[in-house]
């Protein structure tokens, strides 16, 4: 069958097929942007009190992360004129390639807070592990989809659980928990939509559950990373994790001191100090929420909400089952994300170094949600296409 | 999704993604609604570190203001003890940072393993760092994880060595792992408002005066971020500087009399022991001839009769203070504390254990006057050899019932007052002996031995001072139960341990504090003893300096914080009848002249007479004193003896001004060293014009630690030269 990856003319149309640009989820695409410009507006405010009282120009991280939305919206844009299942099909593509930058990165990589996560471009820095993500939900969803609505098979998920594991141990190699988690959260996404056995999830979770034990009672964990897990669950202050109970403590004070509306915009006494550690990335929903007060960070989370339950729409009204696929994990990845980050920043998750979708500072991070947003507009672009 | 299981597992995952956000909201709802209002205010004191402000420590002067120690803005380059835990990781920093530091790899490995350090808190590497290293440091600290800067003072001895014994030195208060747990100690410290990290006096003033001296911390309050690192200054007490003290000590007697101490001893190792012939041309000593003095180790004290003050305290072998303050290598610090013979760190004057043998006697003389037991004109035939009477106690059965003058001399017919001139061991025995069993056994001799103050702590304002003994049979048994005597030994009190107490030795224990004291209650003719003091005054902080080195005393009343009057501790209530009597014999222990003239061969001349021939002050500020020789172990080896001399003197006409004593370990007779060391501190006293001046100290040498041996000598030893001949 000759196809134009641009054009595709196979199958019956309800509409006008041919121009699948005509039918962009533009409520999702808006929402999208808003949130990465509400996301540069907030580390202006981080960064604003404390770089021009040491004399630096405030606007600078918002530059650098002007460029990356730059570069990640041609990506998402790029990745909207591709019909996804043609991107599908070349998922392996992604993932070899995504897996072999992770690799790569034990032989250059660069080494930052406890992870080598990092590859140097220029002044940029690159974190391949963010576009492991993207390159798993295409590869799961392209292994798991199938049209004919039975349960998965053993055999493909367990091929499922294969291929999870091998970005999976690459970043727990790093070692990068939070990224890690990231990873199943997908995985466990798009094998409840791909239908797969409650009894098969339930087993595999219980497995996890147990691995996950025996690796913290036999002292696999980085001092630190065991230090999250223990400071997380017991409060007490001791030598070796004062600065981490410290950093969630001032973070729920900061978010604690918003109260209602906020102390106004550049004005948190906690967020515009250096009271917290990573203020501008991984804690940046604290800033939200002491300069934004209830109103700023709620409003926040009702517009991931949205977005999110305008993935599930996407995930229902997909034209084929890859589609849906596609949007699950796009959802999953995207729930996982913010539970996580906002959670750790109100204490009631553990401290991992996984960023606030494209709102923390961090380009690769905004590139690759950019990338899945994409994807996902492609299946709610093309959703009249027979599957 | 056609299916209802597609439908159903859609709903599944909206409500998983429902519950996260209702524990979103519900979080940030709780934590901006429902939890209470917390101000702005008091979440910045949650952000506040609180740090210390180390007090400047008091300063010490001399009588004259001089500044002994002295306070300098220090930098202290310290390491975070976990950082360098890994041996490897720990070499290699070192390997770095030494001689940045100005020491070696192997003195920072030694700082890591010693227990001198506090184990909880970050280990000093270097104290005193200029601030261009800790620039350096500063600018490099990611190649320096855990090294940082510590401000502080660091006491500073200007005049160091001087006086290192009396001043001691501070120190980091140094945790005893052997009582409680750290925490604990930690706690009981914080109660006297210390840190386990401070600084305190070890020794010395330093220690004695520690309340005085340390003043109090102020503290900074910082709002700090999530690191600890601080953001802003919330709250500043100033710290207030500690009180100074002025001590009693002139600086420049001080000098010349650690300076003579020592020339004496080193020249006493030149000498050796030989015949000595009597008037009379007979040998008199017996024994090994040609054997070299050891002079080990002495110490002189000279005390202001009136007041007690004591201007003068040297101890031999010394150490330098500054040595323990900037953090000393290890092998200096063994050899300061572990050498058991010579501990340097040991001030003899005041914790020195001594037999002091004749210089003993003119005590024992008084309490033989007071008890009636003789009179001035009481005549005692010397025949040399002293037969116990009614020799049957235990111990006389062991050693003899007969007791021999020193060196076999004897003296013919003695008046007390000719007896303290020639030292006759017969006199004293036969007085000693009666002063027990011709009293009923009331320790009579004890007694007034004690008025003296023998056998209990003068009192002086410095640490570790020795009490001394004045054996009796409680003592007695105590040594015995203490296992230094035998059983048999300690079982009772006899006849016998009176005439070794009488001339100053058997258990007899005194410092060279205590003879001094004793000599100087025997020079005041009201028969008080004071209580001897090191320190004048204690002076509220703010002494302005005149030059470097030197505060202005002259526009400080010191008699506001302390009366000037001296404290009377105890009088030696009869003194006053006698004292003119002991005087004179006294001088008469100095005296050119002939004493134990009948029979006329037998005469004899004062022990002190060539020790004091070329005494320049004999007409206008005599001396008076006694020399004294004490055996040590079985005493027949006459070059371990120790040597021993008390005296006291002043202007012609005017009552003695001054006491001092001078005891010298393995220096042979008293008249030999240490009668010589007393007399050219009197000639200094007679004419302080030409005591050399003091100059503060050069720069330590920290590379060239070393407590022995000492630097070669410069000094200026004319007066020690004497014309050798006497005995005892």
């Amino acid at each position: 069958m000759a196809t134009s990856i641009f054009a595709p003319t196979y199958g019956e149309t309800r509409e006008d097929v041919s121009t699948p640009f005509r039918h962009i989820d533009w409520g999702l695409m808006l929402v999208t942007l808003a949130i990465a410009g509400f996301g540069m507006v907030a580390i202006y405010g981080v960064k604003f009190a404390t770089t021009v009282k040491a004399g630096g120009d405030p606007g600078y991280l918002v530059k650098r992360q002007a460029i990356a939305l730059a570069v990640g919206l041609m990506v998402m844009f790029t990745l909207m004129l591709i019909d996804y299942r043609w991107l599908a099909s070349k998922a392996w593509i992604f993932f070899a390639g995504s897996a072999v930058l992770l690799v790569g990165l034990f032989v250059t990589g660069k080494t930052k807070f406890g992870a080598t996560a990092w590859y140097r471009i220029g002044s940029f820095q690159l974190q391949p592990s963010e576009f492991a993500k993207v390159a798993l939900v295409l590869m799961l969803a392209a292994v798991c989809s199938d049209d004919r609505g039975e349960a998965l098979p053993f055999e493909r998920f367990v091929g499922a659980l294969f291929l999870l594991a091998i970005p999976l141990g690459l970043v727990l190699l790093q070692p990068d928990l939070g990224t890690g988690s990231t990873l199943v959260a997908v995985t466990m996404g798009i094998l409840l939509i791909a239908r797969a056995r409650a009894r098969h999830i339930l087993l595999i979770s219980a497995m996890a559950l147990i691995t996950a034990v025996a690796v913290v009672s036999t002292g696999q964990l980085q001092t630190y990373q065991l230090n999250r897990l223990v400071s997380f669950i017991d409060q007490k202050e001791t030598a070796t994790n004062k600065d981490l109970i410290q950093q969630v403590k001032y973070s729920k004070q900061a978010i604690s001191l918003g109260r209602t509306t906020g102390a106004g915009y550049k004005q948190g006494l906690t967020t515009t100090g250096k009271y917290i550690p990573f203020q501008e990335n991984d804690f940046i929903f604290s800033a939200v929420g002491e300069q934004f007060g209830l109103v700023g960070a709620g409003g926040l989370l009702l517009l991931y909400l949205f977005v999110l339950l305008r993935l599930l729409r996407i995930v229902q009204m997909a034209r084929d089952h890859l589609g849906a696929l596609i949007a699950a994990g796009a959802a999953a990845l995207l729930a996982w994300h913010v539970f996580e980050n906002v959670g750790m920043t109100m204490g009631i998750m553990p401290v991992t170094g996984i960023p606030l979708p494209l709102v923390s500072y961090g380009g690769s991070s905004l590139i690759a949600f950019l990338a899945v947003f994409g994807l996902v507009q492609n299946v709610h672009m093309r959703r009249y296409h027979a599957g | 999704m056609r299916n209802d299981s597609g439908a159903l597992r859609l709903s599944v995952f909206g409500v998983v993604i429902v519950c996260m956000f209702v524990a979103m909201f519900g979080r940030l709802w709780f934590l901006q609604v429902a939890s209470p209002t917390t101000s702005e205010a008091a979440v910045r004191q949650l952000r506040t570190t609180t740090v210390l402000l180390p007090p400047m420590r008091g300063r010490l002067y001399d009588r004259e203001g001089r500044i002994l120690a002295d306070n300098k803005r220090s930098l202290t380059v310290t390491v975070d003890r976990a950082q360098i835990s890994k041996s490897s990781v720990r070499s290699d920093l070192f390997q770095r940072l030494a001689a940045r530091l100005s020491t070696t790899p192997e003195d920072l490995e030694l700082r890591f393993t010693s227990d001198q350090f506090d184990p909880l808190l970050p280990l000093p590497l270097a104290e005193g760092v200029d601030e261009q290293t800790v620039v350096w440091l500063k600018e490099r600290q990611e190649d320096y994880p855990g090294v940082s800067t510590e401000e502080g003072f660091t006491r500073y001895y200007r005049y160091a060595p001087l006086a290192s014994h009396v001043l001691g030195y501070t120190g980091r208060i140094s945790a005893d792992s052997t009582k409680k747990s750290l925490n604990e100690q930690a706690k009981e410290l914080a109660k006297q408002g210390y840190r386990l990290s401070d600084t305190v006096g070890k020794e010395g003033i330093e220690r004695q005066f520690e309340a005085e001296l340390r003043g109090k911390s102020g503290y900074v309050k910082y709002e700090v971020d999530a690191a600890n690192k601080p953001v802003r200054e919330v709250e500043r007490v100033e710290p207030i500087p500690g009180n100074d003290i002025v001590l009693s000590l002139d600086l420049k007697l001080q000098q010349y009399a650690e300076q003579i101490l020592r020339a004496e001893l080193f020249k006493r190792r030149t000498e050796v022991t030989r015949e000595l012939v009597d008037i009379n041309g007979n040998v008199s000593n017996t024994g090994d001839i040609g054997i070299a003095y050891p002079a080990t180790a002495g110490s002189a004290v000279l005390e202001d009769v009136a007041t007690g003050e004591i201007l003068a305290m040297a101890s031999y072998p010394s150490y330098d203070n500054r040595w323990l303050v900037g953090g000393i290598p290890d092998k200096t610090y063994k050899q300061l504390y572990g050498d058991q013979t010579l501990a340097p760190i040991v001030n003899r004057a005041i914790s020195g254990h001594y037999l002091i043998g004749s210089t003993m006697k003119p005590f024992t003389a008084y309490a033989g006057l007071k008890t009636g037991l003789i009179a001035p004109d009481t005549i005692v035939n010397d025949t040399g050899i002293y037969h116990i009477p009614d020799c049957t106690d235990a111990d006389e059965r062991v050693a003899g019932c007969t007791r021999k003058n020193a060196g076999g001399a004897r003296y013919g017919h003695l008046t007390v007052a000719e007896a303290l001139p020639v030292s006759s061991d017969f006199f004293f025995y036969d007085l000693g002996w009666r002063l027990y069993k011709e009293t009923q056994g009331t320790n009579v001799l004890q007694t007034e031995l004690r008025h003296f103050g023998f056998g209990e702590r003068t009192g002086i304002d410095l640490p570790s001072e020795n009490p001394g003994r004045i054996p009796d049979k409680a003592s007695k048994k105590a040594l015995a139960d203490l296992g230094v005597i035998s059983k048999q030994a300690g079982s009772d009190y006899f006849g016998g341990d009176n005439m070794q107490v009488a001339i100053g030795q058997g258990l007899v224990d005194v410092s060279p504090l205590q003879l001094t004291g004793a000599y100087a209650t025997m020079a005041r003719d009201d028969g008080q003893r004071v209580r001897p003091l090191i320190t004048r005054a204690v002076l509220p902080p703010g002494t302005p300096d005149v030059t470097s080195g030197v505060a202005d005393l002259d526009h400080v009343d010191l008699t506001t914080i302390r009366p000037t009057t001296p404290q009377v501790v105890d009088t030696v209530d009869q003194l006053p009848q006698f004292h003119d009597l002991l005087v004179t014999a006294l001088r008469n222990v100095l005296s050119q002249k002939a004493f134990g003239l009948d029979p006329p061969y037998l005469q004899h001349f004062a022990t002190g007479k060539d020790a004091f021939a070329n005494y320049p002050y004999k007409d206008t500020y005599p001396i008076a004193g006694k020399t004294g020789t004490a055996q040590t172990g079985d005493g027949s080896k006459s070059e371990l003896d120790t040597s021993a001399f008390g005296g006291f003197a002043g202007p012609t006409g005017e009552p003695p001004k001054f006491a001092a004593a001078a005891i010298l370990e393995k220096s042979g007779y008293g008249s030999e060293a240490a009668a010589l060391v007393v007399k050219c501190l009197f000639e200094k006293m007679a004419d302080p014009t030409t005591l050399p001046d003091v100059n503060q100290s050069p720069q330590l040498d920290r590379s060239k630690l070393n407590a022995y041996p000492l630097p070669p000598l410069n000094d200026d030893v004319s007066c020690l030269e004497y014309k050798p001949g006497q005995k005892d």
